[in-house]
Parts: C-alpha cells; sequence; structure tokens
C-alpha cells in the first residue's frame, strides 16, 4: 500500500525540484518527488544552463534578477559545495548586427537599469579591446552584463534535491506518472506502474511531458517541444568568459570552467511536437554544420578546435515563450509549473519559488499570476522581445 | 589497490572512490546518473574507456551482468570521433 | 552517397562482406578508417593458425593482402580509406569522416565489422606512460618498427599476450614474466605457449599484477597470487623489474555504433563482454543492420571472414538480389567445423546463449 502524502510534484528537472525544496522549507506538508527516469532527465540535463538578466521586459528582468540572487547564494542556502554548483559570471556579450536591433538592445538595457542591473553597452572597438578574440565583422554594438554567466545544471538540480530531501521530501526515480487520478472536480493521485499514490495537491513540472498529462484529463495547454541542438568541444585552457550570443543569428557559445566550449544555434524550422509519441531526439548533421558555419564567423580560433559531442534536446515551448505556473483550477489541488520556453533553467530558482509562496498562501516575492495557464484563452499573452529562437 | 588511486575516467580524472562514493553512498545508480554526477564519460573519448568499467560496478550493485543496467540509448553520442569545426563545415551532401 | 550495402570495416569479416554482397551484384562502399585494408591481420607476421586447409601456413599479413587486392578489383565496390564510420543522423545518414571531409552515406543496408578494442585493467598508476595495450605495441613494432621498452611484463596469457611475448622475445625484448588470473591457460595456442616456454619466459598462473611502480614512467611491478575472488594472497608477491607492462586482459566487440543505431546488446563474457544479439545470418534486430566479426563476438580472423561472406551474402539477398543459398550454408557448415575444436569450449558455451537469446527474440 503506497503512503499519501500533501504535495506530489511530478518531475525532477529544474522546475520539480525548486518546487519541492521550496515547499519543504515552508514546511507544507508531505511531499512526494517523481520521476520516469531521474533527476535532469529531461530539457533540463541537456541544456546550456545559461543565465542571464539582460531580458526586454520589466517583468522578467525582475524575475531574472530574484534568480540571480538565488544563484549567487544557493551553496549556502543549498548547503552545497559552491564548486559544483559551478556559478561563473563571466557576463554575457549580446552581440548586435544592425542599427534596428541595436535600438532594440539599447531599449532593453533602459528597462534593465530601471530594476538595477547594471548593463553596459560597447561599441564594436570595446568589444574588441576586450575580446581581442572574436571577430566582430558586421557588428555595429554589444551589450553586456557581468553578473550574467551560467551554473552547472546537473548539481543544481541535485542540490535543490538533496536539500529537499534532508528537509522530509522523499524521492522516487524511474517511476512514471501514468495518468493524473481526479474525482469529479479534484486531483486526488497519480497512476504509476507500482499502483496508485495518494495525494491532495498535484504539482506538474513534467516539461514537455506535462502536455500530455494534462490532456489525458481534459485540461489543453499550448505548450510543445522543439528539437534544439548543442554541442561541447574539447577543453582548452580558459580565455574566454563571457557567454556571446546574438539574437537576430540566433547562437550562444560560451567556454564552460573545464574549458570546452558549448554552444548552440537554433533550428531552421522546427517541428512542434504535442505528444511524446512523436518525439524524435537523434542528432542531425545538418545542425552540426550550421553551428560550426555560423560560429567560425564569430570565434575564428575554434576551427581547428575538436567537436567532442552533440546532442538533442526539447525546448519546452509555450505560444508566448513564457512559463504556464500556478493552479489549473479545472481541478482542486493541481498546480502546474512548465514551459520554460528555452530559458526554463534561469528562471526555475525565482518561479519555483513564488510558486512554492503561491500554493502555501505566503505573499509573493514578485506577482507572476499573469503567467496563468488561461492566458491563451484569454488573449492575454506575456510578450519578450529578447529571447534567442 | 586503493580506489582513490585508480583512475577509472581518464579524460576526467575521476577514480574508482568517486564512481563508488556516488553509486553506494548518495544513489546515484544508473549510469546515467553516474555520468552525470561525477562527469566520467563526458570527456573526448565519449567514454569508451571508462564506460565498460563503470557498467561492470553498476552491474555488482544491481547484482545483475552490465547489459542490464539501467543506460538510456542516447547516452552513445556521435560524433564517435572528435571532428574539427573545419572539418564540421565540410559537409559533401551532394545528393 | 548513396549505397546499396555499406560495410562498415575493412578487416577479414569487412572484405568478405563487400566481396559476397557485391558478387550477388548490390552496390557496395567499403569504409576502413586506417589508410589501408587488413584490419588486426595486418599486425600478424607470424605463420596464421586455425584454418586447415584454406589459411594455414599462410602470414596474416598475406591473406589481408589477397583479400584487399579482391576488394579493390570489384567493380561494384567503391573502397574508403581513411574514413571513420561516426554516428547515424537523424535523415538516415551514416556520417563518415575522411581526411577533413564529413561524408552522409544513405544506405539500404550496413554490415558493421568494426571489430574489438582491449580491455583496460583498472589499476592504480594504469595511466602512466610504459603501461600500452598489447595492440599499440604491436602496432609500434609492426608498422612503425620500434620496440617502447626493454623489459616486459605481460598481463594476460590468453592467444594475444603469449603471441605477443613471442615476438617480443624474438625481437630482442626481455619478458620478465606473463600472468595470466586463469588457473590454466584457456585461449592460447599450444605452438605459441610452447615456443615462449621454450625460450625460457615464466608464466605465471593465477597470478595478477598488484602494483605498478614508478612516476613519470613504469620502474617495477609487482604480482601475486590470487585466491578463488581473485584477491591477492599475502606473502605470494614477487617484484619485478620491468620498465614495459603490455596490458593484454581480452578484447571486446566496438559496440559504440550500434548501441547508438538501436542494436540490442547482450552480455556473453565467453565471446567478449557485450555483443549484439544475431542470428546466423547476422541479422540483428534492426532489419537494416547486419553484423560480423570480433564486432559481432570475439573470435578469430577465419570466423570472421565467414561471417564476413553470410551477412554480405544475406544482406544482398534481403535487398533482393540473387544469392546462391548453398554457399551460405557451406560458410554455416564451415563456421561449426571451426568452432568445433576441443580448445574452444567456452566460445561454444558463449555461441549458446547468443543463439538462444535469438531465438527467443525470433531473429532468423
Ligand atoms: C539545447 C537546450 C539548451 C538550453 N539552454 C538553456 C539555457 O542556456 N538557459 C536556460 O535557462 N534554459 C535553457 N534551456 C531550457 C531549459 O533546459 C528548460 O526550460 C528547463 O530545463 C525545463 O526544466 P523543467 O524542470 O521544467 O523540465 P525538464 O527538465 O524537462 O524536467 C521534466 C522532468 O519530468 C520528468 N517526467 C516527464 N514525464 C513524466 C511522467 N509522466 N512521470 C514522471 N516524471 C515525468 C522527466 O523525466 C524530466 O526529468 C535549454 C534547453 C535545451 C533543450
Ligand atoms: C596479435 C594478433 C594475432 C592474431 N592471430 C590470429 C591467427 O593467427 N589466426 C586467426 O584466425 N586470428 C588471429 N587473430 C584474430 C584476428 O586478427 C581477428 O579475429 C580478426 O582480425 C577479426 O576480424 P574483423 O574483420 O572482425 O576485425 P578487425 O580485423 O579488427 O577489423 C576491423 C576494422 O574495422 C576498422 N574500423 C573500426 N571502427 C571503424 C569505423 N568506425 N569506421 C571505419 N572503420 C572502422 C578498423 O580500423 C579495422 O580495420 C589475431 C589477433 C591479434 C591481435
Ligand atoms: S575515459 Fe572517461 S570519457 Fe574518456
Amino acid at each position: 500500500m503506497n503512503k499519501t502524502y500533501d504535495y506530489i510534484v511530478v518531475g525532477a528537472g529544474i522546475s520539480g525540484a525548486v518546487v519541492a525544496y521550496e515547499l519543504a522549507k515552508r514546511k507544507a506538508g508531505s511531499i512526494l518527488i517523481l520521476d520516469k527516469d531521474f533527476p535532469t532527465a529531461g530539457a533540463t540535463g541537456s541544456c546550456a544552463a545559461g543565465i542571464r538578466a539582460q531580458f526586454g521586459t520589466e517583468f522578467n528582468v525582475s524575475l531574472m534578477k530574484i534568480s540571480l540572487e538565488k544563484f549567487e547564494n544557493l551553496h549556502e542556502e543549498l548547503d552545497y559545495p559552491k564548486e559544483l554548483i559551478g556559478l561563473h559570471q563571466g557576463g554575457y556579450l549580446v552581440l548586435a548586427y544592425s542599427e534596428e536591433e541595436m535600438e532594440n538592445l539599447r531599449r532593453n538595457v533602459r528597462v534593465q537599469h530601471k530594476i538595477g542591473i547594471n548593463t553596459e553597452i560597447l561599441t564594436p572597438e570595446e568589444v574588441h579591446y576586450r575580446w581581442p578574440m572574436l571577430r566582430l565583422d558586421g557588428v555595429v554594438g554589444a551589450t553586456y552584463h557581468a553578473r550574467d554567466g551560467h551554473a552547472d545544471p546537473f548539481y543544481t538540480t541535485f542540490a535543490y534535491i538533496e536539500a529537499a530531501k534532508r528537509l522530509g521530501a522523499e524521492l522516487r526515480k524511474y517511476t512514471p506518472v501514468l495518468k493524473l487520478l481526479t474525482e469529479g472536480e479534484k486531483v486526488v493521485g497519480v497512476e504509476t506502474p507500482d499502483g496508485p499514490i495518494y495525494g491532495g495537491n498535484i504539482v506538474v513540472a513534467a516539461g514537455t511531458w506535462s502536455t500530455k498529462l494534462l490532456k489525458d484529463i481534459g485540461v489543453d495547454i499550448p505548450l510543445w517541444a522543439e528539437k534544439h541542438e548543442i554541442l561541447i568541444t574539447e577543453p582548452l585552457a580558459r580565455f574566454l568568459d563571457p557567454m556571446v550570443i546574438s539574437f537576430s543569428k540566433d547562437f550562444y557559445a560560451q567556454q564552460r570552467p573545464h574549458g570546452g566550449f558549448i554552444m548552440g544555434v537554433s533550428p531552421d524550422d522546427p517541428e512542434h511536437w504535442f505528444d511524446p509519441k512523436d518525439y524524435n531526439i537523434q542528432s542531425s548533421w545538418h545542425f552540426l554544420k550550421k553551428m560550426a558555419s555560423t560560429i567560425l564567423e564569430v570565434m575564428p580560433f575554434l576551427k581547428d578546435v575538436h567537436i567532442v559531442r552533440q546532442w538533442a534536446g526539447f525546448y519546452d515551448m509555450t505560444t508566448d515563450h513564457h512559463h504556464i505556473v500556478g493552479p489549473i483550477d479545472a481541478y482542486d489541488g493541481l498546480w502546474i509549473l512548465a514551459g520554460g520556453s528555452g530559458h526554463g533553467f534561469m528562471f526555475g530558482p525565482s518561479v519555483g519559488m513564488i510558486l512554492a509562496q503561491w500554493i502555501v498562501g505566503e505573499e509573493l516575492a514578485y506577482d507572476i499570476t499573469k503567467l496563468n495557464w488561461k492566458r491563451f484563452d484569454e488573449g492575454k499573452l506575456v510578450i519578450e522581445p529578447a529571447v534567442v529562437g | 589497490m586503493d580506489p582513490e588511486k585508480v583512475i577509472v575516467c581518464r579524460c576526467e580524472d575521476v577514480t574508482l572512490a568517486d564512481i563508488r562514493k556516488a553509486i553506494y553512498e548518495l544513489g546515484y545508480t544508473t549510469y546515467d546518473e553516474v555520468k552525470r554526477y561525477t562527469r566520467a564519460g563526458m570527456g573526448p573519448c565519449g567514454g569508451k574507456t571508462c564506460r565498460p568499467i563503470i557498467l561492470r560496478e553498476l552491474a555488482r550493485y544491481w547484482n545483475t551482468t552490465p547489459d542490464k543496467v539501467p543506460m538510456r540509448p542516447t547516452m552513445i553520442r556521435p560524433p564517435m570521433k572528435n571532428i574539427t569545426f573545419a572539418t564540421a563545415v565540410e559537409v559533401e551532401d551532394n545528393e | 552517397m548513396k549505397t546499396d550495402v555499406l560495410v562498415i570495416g575493412g578487416g577479414p569479416a569487412g572484405m568478405n562482406a563487400a566481396i559476397e554482397a557485391a558478387r550477388a551484384g548490390a552496390s557496395v562502399t567499403l569504409v576502413e578508417r586506417q589508410a589501408h585494408l587488413g584490419g588486426q591481420l595486418v599486425k600478424q607476421t607470424h605463420k596464421f593458425f586455425g584454418w586447415a586447409e584454406k589459411g594455414a601456413g599462410t602470414r596474416g599479413i598475406q591473406l589481408a593482402e589477397e583479400w584487399s587486392k579482391a576488394v579493390e578489383e570489384h567493380e561494384n565496390i567503391t573502397v574508403m580509406l581513411s574514413s571513420e564510420a561516426i554516428g547515424l543522423y537523424d535523415d538516415g545518414a551514416w556520417m563518415i569522416e575522411k581526411e577533413g571531409k564529413l561524408i552522409p552515406i544513405y544506405p539500404k543496408k550496413v554490415v558493421i565489422a568494426v571489430g574489438a578494442q582491449e580491455k583496460t585493467l583498472p589499476i592504480e598508476n594504469a595511466d602512466i606512460p610504459g603501461v600500452y595495450g598489447a595492440g599499440a605495441i604491436q602496432t609500434m613494432m609492426h608498422v612503425y618498427g620500434v620496440l617502447p621498452g626493454e623489459k616486459y611484463l605481460i598481463v594476460g596469457a590468453g592467444n594475444i599476450g603469449v603471441i605477443l611475448a613471442y615476438q617480443l622475445a624474438q625481437a630482442g625484448a626481455e619478458v620478465k614474466a606473463v600472468v595470466d588470473v586463469l588457473p590454466k591457460l584457456g585461449g592460447a595456442y599450444w605452438v605459441h605457449v610452447t615456443k615462449i616456454r621454450r625460450m625460457g619466459i615464466p608464466l605465471y598462473m593465477k597470478h595478477t599484477v598488484i602494483e605498478i611502480k614508478g612516476t613519470k614512467w613504469v620502474e617495477g611491478a609487482t604480482i601475486a597470487e590470487i585466491d578463488e575472488k581473485f584477491q591477492p594472497i599475502p606473502g605470494t608477491e614477487k617484484e619485478l623489474d620491468v620498465d614495459t607492462i603490455a596490458i593484454s586482459i581480452g578484447l571486446s566487440p566496438l559496440t559504440d555504433l550500434m548501441y547508438q543505431a538501436g542494436v540490442e546488446l547482450i552480455w556473453i563474457p565467453e565471446l567478449g563482454g557485450l555483443v549484439p544479439v544475431h542470428s546466423e545470418n547476422m541479422r540483428t534486430n534492426k532489419p537494416e543492420i547486419y553484423v560480423a566479426g570480433d564486432a559481432s563476438g570475439i573470435e578469430e580472423a577465419t570466423t570472421a571472414a565467414l561471417e564476413g561472406k553470410i551477412a554480405g551474402a544475406v544482406a544482398a539477398k534481403d535487398l533482393g538480389f540473387d544469392v546462391n543459398d548453398e554457399a551460405i550454408e557451406e560458410w554455416k557448415k564451415e563456421l561449426s567445423q571451426l568452432r568445433d575444436a576441443p580448445l574452444l569450449e567456452r566460445l561454444r558455451q558463449g555461441l549458446h546463449k547468443l543463439h538462444e537469446a535469438a531465438k527467443e527474440r525470433g531473429l532468423q
């Protein structure tokens, strides 16, 4: 006979890990985290783990400011080795390739300054002076925010899970939720291969898999999976600090603490998969070719560097590229945190914490209620101009 | 033989002691988890050298044979030989 | 690039697969990562063993030359040397890296005949210079004409270890010991064992290396007798003054390409560890993929060649080409004769497990 829990969190990516920890920290009740595979098995484990506050709306910049502060203190809060969480604040360097693009970046920076994010605006000459190894053909300007960076997605998630466990939460790996169980207007638990597990509140944090789980109980959300690819090189001595990205060329590239360069470029016309049975996670050589030709224009020094591995992961896209968060009020006790749209890792610590506050009825650190699941039907999309892909 | 000194993954400098700690003390009990927790297998050789040893360690833990150790098919990733960026742009796709 | 049959690996298995598929009329592309065909055979300067009527007496190198000539002369075969298969991509392309270029190949059938890799020994200090796989030493010796050291310990007394001991001694090196964990010799051919005994090379059974000395380079080693649980028995240690350690504790099939392509692997230690489940016709659970040679289970050049023939012919047959079924049956018969040798009991046990697994899965 399975035990009954106050909270069942479905999915142990960054989203589920943060929510579980923040609920446990608030002594919300008994918590069970379930994953069909293991923590970081989904998008979180395939992501580039970039963290930036350089967004274009007050909303996103404010949330990322909270996330950054979280990341900066995570090792203390979660009592986990700092070097493992691996926060490296080498900044994000955003390159602009046209006047119009630069104008947008300047507008974003004005928003960022208002929130206390001190992004710099740089001329191509200034960029060249600081990072002479970059080739800047066609670059008309750039912005740079030194507190941006990246962390280790595996250890960050593991750290949250470990901390949640210390606070009493339980983790069951390799236990897929086959179906959410409902009784009338209420969720009552989940069906698993080991039988039903009952719980009064269910938080769906199953990444791109959330769509199907909810559809099976009659809830439609516009969240789909898109294949995005990524590669990593052999390690080189460290010499490039910032993550270098371009919105118009749709690429990002950065050097990891262990020296390898990790990078991605968006696919031309990705398929939208709503049902996991359609997922295809095989790598493509088209990505390899596009990535190499794109990056050699900016980082010609990579020419003879070896690519060690490539892989694909699923971007968790929504119609307006923002999470879906909050209660799914078609059923009592049903909650969601999913759909980070290619930046769900960096938003995880803030949005996950605020969802926990929402669940236990605390005051929200920042009002994210407009990310509710009904916004699509009500035509209240949340628009963000500064996204890759 | 001191497991602290036995290097299992030469690319990422991971010892047998690291692997056993991940499995027995921390509960990372599948190949995918051990790889993510220790970085063993993430090196330039793509795990060619260390994967068999890690699978044997995990098989011992599960009291089974290495083919039955949980491992996802995507754990082996292309390119299986390191190639340069200069090579990656030269795709001869003439059909 | 399109082709009926892509053969990956130009060893005895791959060459013969290419020849038979081409003979049946299929267009064949054979890719080999080395600059020459032949596979492991080119390391073999000793008189060939095994195949009584066909190959024995010939040297491995000579056989390799004969086969590669046949491959190169066949008009249906395109040979790509210095070309390595680096993975299967989402559009069905098998990607080949050839001298700084990538060539996607879209085949109808694939024969994977990539051979094997040496097992490594997880022991302290095994990563310092002076510790090599046996194959690396052979390559240095036969291909580059150099010896990496003067005083050797050889770990593993299978075929390769014993032959290496012999070849090293002949080349003027001092082989201080050959050790093996098994209580008695299993795989090694007696001719070679007798030869090394005659040369005075000590063979320690039920022994293993427990310590490799040195920091920048091997400066010695300690061996010891082991008990039933493979644990060293205190008091039995022997110090050896060596500067090079050759590890030849066996081969295991190279299965990465297969694994990535979704071929099912099972654990059969008698065949080298993880091996692809396949039928006697060399078919796998993936209808487009066939396997042959050491890549399908560790045996010998003779059996690899026959398996290659079968895989190549069956692949062509599955594509609708006219193939002589009697020839296929004949090769299977030759295979079972070769495998019937008294010394090969362990191998037969492995093959039995394999065939049971294939049957269970309904592989034809
Ligand atoms: C190539 C790539 C690069 C990226 N780069 C960045 C970046 O630089 N910065 C950034 O912030 N974001 C990035 N992202 C996006 C980011 O990875 C995701 O938005 C984020 O990780 C989503 O986290 P999640 O926890 O919501 O979902 P996931 O990490 O997908 O976790 C969902 C979990 O649920 C489990 N699960 C699914 N179904 C079930 C079920 N039925 N029962 C039980 N468990 C289930 C899965 O196994 C999985 O572990 C990138 C994504 C990709 C693919
Ligand atoms: C020292 C030694 C002595 C031996 N003596 C004998 C003997 O006397 N009699 C006997 O019968 N057997 C002997 N053998 C065993 C025999 O050599 C092997 O069993 C046989 O060569 C196996 O043939 P194969 O074609 O399966 O593999 P291999 O000969 O190993 O050929 C595989 C080929 O595939 C190529 N390849 C691998 N990966 C890729 C890739 N991704 N892309 C392209 N190409 C790739 C390799 O470069 C190689 O050329 C001996 C072996 C050794 C090492
Ligand atoms: S030895 Fe572990 S990745 Fe290379």
